[in-house]
């Protein structure tokens, strides 16, 4: 038995299954149950309804800090994306060995754990009065999310090849035009890759943004946070659908810029 | 050179202590090909992308048409060139890529558009522009970025290497379109590459590049038949060396080892020497000829059948191996035969003298 | 070339917000932690010598630990499974261990706890057809930890594990056989031996990542399985102890600090010898 090809093919699926279902189960239930029309958490449901989303859409603290939350997401990705391309380019013409240092550096938040940093930032944004504010939590994000864009722009411009730029400007074109015309277009899958990063990460965020936020700036998962740790209803699948979905769409979407541009599906 | 289009003076890139280039002197004509010839590392390229205004230069000038080079950016200086490996711009079309030069000099849509036409018509890519350069053959690829190079038509143009990734066969063919493109356009070329045969092909004039300085420059067959240095000798065609001490320095000739030849360059007696001779002067005589000038004697070891020659490989009695070429007739007459002795003979203005280093 | 140069500004920015609003900060942490009350090293001594403390420390490193080693346990598996899948299935399998990359661990360990809970999917399931007739305790405790952060942590391990699988010729089993070794010897004495670098890489990252988790314990930990990051949180949220809490992030950085060096040198030494 133990040399058949068909008992390993068979153990093979047996191991395929049981992933599938141990990372996806979770979540397809959180879905199922967001649709739920009974009135507390069970499963499978008796029916279907829509009368989760309704309340989570009419009740003013989830439409607020969904709201917050966008506010932070929108202008940290934004920002994350520029300066981290920036950087990436930056870093990628820079010859000197300094240049591996500030990698290092700017990657950090990335690799120091979350509760360090949080703990960190609030306590010096509490001393210059950001604790609490739009901007304190779009900053953090910021630092968050810009390793992401970093290392995935800098994957692309290793395998970039300068000597385009070079015939750009040989054939006339100045510096900014080279990089308008033949840099960008060529990196902007990853640069959109990152931002999609930048927007996932910021918008999951709860670390942080658990310090740094006050019942009246306070994003989404701040307030599920809270609401799990008391009561729970089918409110929150609701909620946890949503972001989820956010995630979902965020992936194909990278997913799809990925295939047009014709890289390898990465990490 | 009066008319002198590109003239490099005293031209030198150090990268701290090691000089990439340096003191490199050279005239080119107005529609002339001249190549840069030499191994990797001794500074052909270096000195291209030093006109082309990648490369800053740590010393010396380039002046075109009278003026100085240097503080023109790249993107101004109006010069064209063929990367190595093409530099297509991968997101861009054949046409758009062509274009992208004309449209950086703000030519209008419509002359852009005859103009690239003209410059695909040119390279024989006609019907080909709305292809992405991926879509491309590397003949193909190799065609465009030509086309992209000269369609602003520029007083001069730079090629790099431009046919190293081609095989054998697609590489002769791109050498004669390139000269007959260049003969029609007659735009002056630089051209960079190892390849000596390449070199001998193409141009009017040829820079010999060792260690970061020209070694020589000179027409093809200048270099061929009149070294200079012993390392263009070697780097160019075969040649037998002999070693030995210069004697009888003066009037353009000197002798090694008893064997007459020209001097490439001014010697001293006493200095040491090679004589450099090539297979094809040396001919193999019955060692009783008499008053054969410049003999050599020595052991048959190999004999190489070429075809249209003969090739004889031949021991001196010191163990130096010297190679003959014979053509089929002459060898036909004297026969050889391997491990029997052999004497050789040479005309003193076939041999060149060189120091030694 | 001076592109490099020229070019050199862009950094500014990046580097700038990191300095004042990351470097800065994390300084700022440490000095607190060394300066108060007074100068010198109390706060560390006495994280390191009160019983609730090293509970804690404890409790996070065998944590960690456990998660990695259920991590290697199914890791393995997967991985394998993945290497030798048609192309289909492995790109359907590589989205699914993707997944935990992109969805908020805060929703995922909302969806453990709906589902282990005392009124739980599974005690529902389990009392409903008669099992059991008491509701389990399958959260708040080490086991709801373990579940949750397995399933986050996962990638970490399956991807090292795959890059080195995929390396490996397929034919070795019919090769190692065919030299007279029993599967299980092949399997132990020439497939393992081959994986282990992976395996090192996947279990270090994971390591590291558990040490500092903070959501998913919290949410599915009872209070025996508090670890450092929560330790830190309560000391900062509930009792605005800065000292001791910047004490508790330091030892963290710190250890993280030197698993990166440990990993870092591993893997040097290692190409130095290829």
């Amino acid at each position: 038995m133990f040399y058949s090809a068909k008992f390993w093919g068979a153990l093979r699926g047996v191991i395929n299954v049981m992933l599938v279902v141990y990372m996806l189960a979770p979540l397809v239930i959180i879905f199922v149950i967001s649709f739920s029309s009974a009135l507390y958490l069970t499963f499978p449901p008796p029916g279907l309804s829509l009368q989760w989303y309704e309340k989570m859409f009419s009740n003013p603290t989830w439409t607020r800090t969904l709201v917050t939350s966008l506010k932070i997401m929108v202008p940290a990705a934004i920002v994350a994306t520029v300066l981290g391309t920036a950087a990436a380019l930056a870093l990628s013409r820079m010859e000197s060995k300094w240049a591996l240092v500030i990698r290092a550096v700017l990657m950090a938040p990335l690799v120091v754990p979350v509760i360090i940093t949080a703990a960190a930032i609030f306590g010096v944004f509490r001393i210059w009065g950001l604790y609490g504010s739009l901007s304190g939590l779009i900053l953090a994000h910021v630092i968050l999310t810009l390793p992401y864009v970093l290392s995935t722009v800098s994957a692309n411009l290793a395998v970039f090849d300068k000597r385009l730029e070079d015939a750009a400007a040989n054939c006339g074109a100045p510096p900014w035009t080279a990089f308008r015309r033949v840099t960008l277009p060529l990196i902007s899958p990853s640069v959109m890759s990152g931002m999609l990063f930048a927007m996932v990460i910021s918008f999951d965020e709860l670390v942080v943004s658990l310090f740094l936020s006050t019942p009246r700036v306070r994003p989404v998962t701040v307030q599920m946070w809270s609401n799990i740790k008391g009561d729970t209803d089918p409110t929150i699948a609701a909620i946890a659908t949503v972001l989820f979905l956010f995630s979902l769409l965020a992936l194909l979407a990278d997913g799809l810029a990925r295939r047009r541009s014709g890289r390898e599906p990465g990490l | 050179m009066t008319d002198s289009l590109l003239k490099l003076t005293d031209l030198g890139k150090a990268y701290g202590l090691i000089n990439a280039a340096k003191d490199i002197n050279l005239d080119v004509a107005d529609g002339e090909f001249v190549t840069f010839l030499g191994p990797s590392g001794s500074g052909k390229t270096t000195t291209l992308m030093m006109v082309a205004g990648f490369t800053t230069p740590t010393a010396g000038g380039i002046s075109l048409n009278g003026q100085p080079l240097d503080p023109i950016p790249v993107w101004k200086r109006d010069i064209g060139m063929v990367f190595q490996h093409y530099a297509l711009f991968p997101h861009m079309t054949v046409a758009q890529n062509i274009a992208f030069p004309l449209e950086m000099r703000g030519v209008a849509k419509r002359d852009r558009r005859t103009k690239v036409e003209e410059a695909m018509e040119m390279v024989g890519l006609a019907g080909f522009g709305q292809r992405l350069p991926k879509e491309l053959s590397g003949g193909q690829q190799q065609r465009v970025a030509l086309a992209r190079a000269m369609v602003f038509k520029p007083r001069l143009l730079l090629m790099d290497e431009p046919l190293g990734a081609l095989d054998k066969k697609l590489r002769e063919h791109m050498q004669l379109e390139i000269m007959h493109l260049h003969k029609n356009m007659g735009t002056t070329v630089l051209y960079v590459t190892h390849d000596q045969e390449e070199a001998l092909v193409m141009s009017d004039r040829i820079a010999v590049f060792n260690q970061g300085r020209i070694e020589q420059v000179g027409a093809p067959r200048d270099l061929y038949e009149a070294p200079e240095t012993k390392f263009v000798a070697d780097f160019i065609g075969e040649t037998n060396f002999i070693a030995g001490q210069a004697a009888g320095c003066g009037n353009g000739c000197a002798s090694v080892r008893g064997l007459n030849g020209q001097l490439g360059a001014p010697l001293v007696d006493g200095a040491a020497a090679v004589l450099a001779v090539r297979p094809e002067r040396l001919r193999v005589i019955s060692n009783t000829t008499p008053g054969a000038e410049n003999t050599l004697t020595g052991t048959v070891k190999e004999l190489i059948y070429l075809g249209q020659s003969r090739k004889a490989i031949i021991a001196l009695e010191d163990g130096t191996e010297v190679a003959a070429l014979e053509q089929a007739a002459q060898a036909e007459a004297t026969a050889l035969a391997i491990g029997s002795q052999a004497t050789l003979s040479f005309r003193a203005r076939d041999a060149r003298i060189l120091a030694d280093v | 070339m001076t592109a490099g140069n020229r070019t050199l500004w862009l950094l500014i920015p990046a580097v700038l917000l990191i300095g004042v609003c990351f470097l800065y900060p994390v300084s700022w942490l440490l000095q607190r932690s060394v300066s108060e009350p007074v100068w010198g090293l109390q706060n560390y001594a006495t994280i390191f010598s009160r019983s609730i403390y090293l509970g804690v420390l404890w409790n996070t490193i065998t944590i960690a630990g456990v998660t990695t080693v259920l991590c290697a346990l199914i890791g393995f598996p997967v991985a394998y499974s993945m290497v030798h899948a048609r192309p289909r299935i492995r790109k359907l399998l590589i989205f699914v261990v993707l997944i935990p990359f992109w969805t908020s661990i805060l929703v995922r360990s909302f969806a453990w706890l709906v589902i282990l809970q005392r009124g739980g999917i599974i005690n529902d399931i389990l009392t409903g057809i008669g099992l059991i007739a008491e509701p389990m305790d399958l959260v708040y405790n080490r086991f709801g930890v373990l579940l949750g952060m397995v399933q986050v942590l996962l990638p970490f391990m399956v991807f090292p594990l795959y890059a080195v699988m995929a390396r490996i010729d397929g034919s070795f089993f019919r090769a190692a056989t065919n030299l007279g070794a029993t599967p299980v010897r092949a399997f132990f004495r020439v497939y393992l031996p081959l994986c282990l670098p992976g395996l090192g890489t996947g279990a270090m990252l994971v390591f590291i990542v558990a040490l500092g988790y903070f959501i998913t314990p919290a949410l599915l930990g009872g209070r025996g399985d508090i670890m450092i990051a929560q330790l830190i949180f309560e000391r900062i949220d509930e009792f605005g102890d800065w000292p001791l809490a910047s004490a508790l992030a330091i030892v963290l950085l710190v250890g993280t600090g030197l698993l990166f060096a440990i990993i870092k040198g591993v893997s040097k030494l290692r190409r130095g010898r290829i």
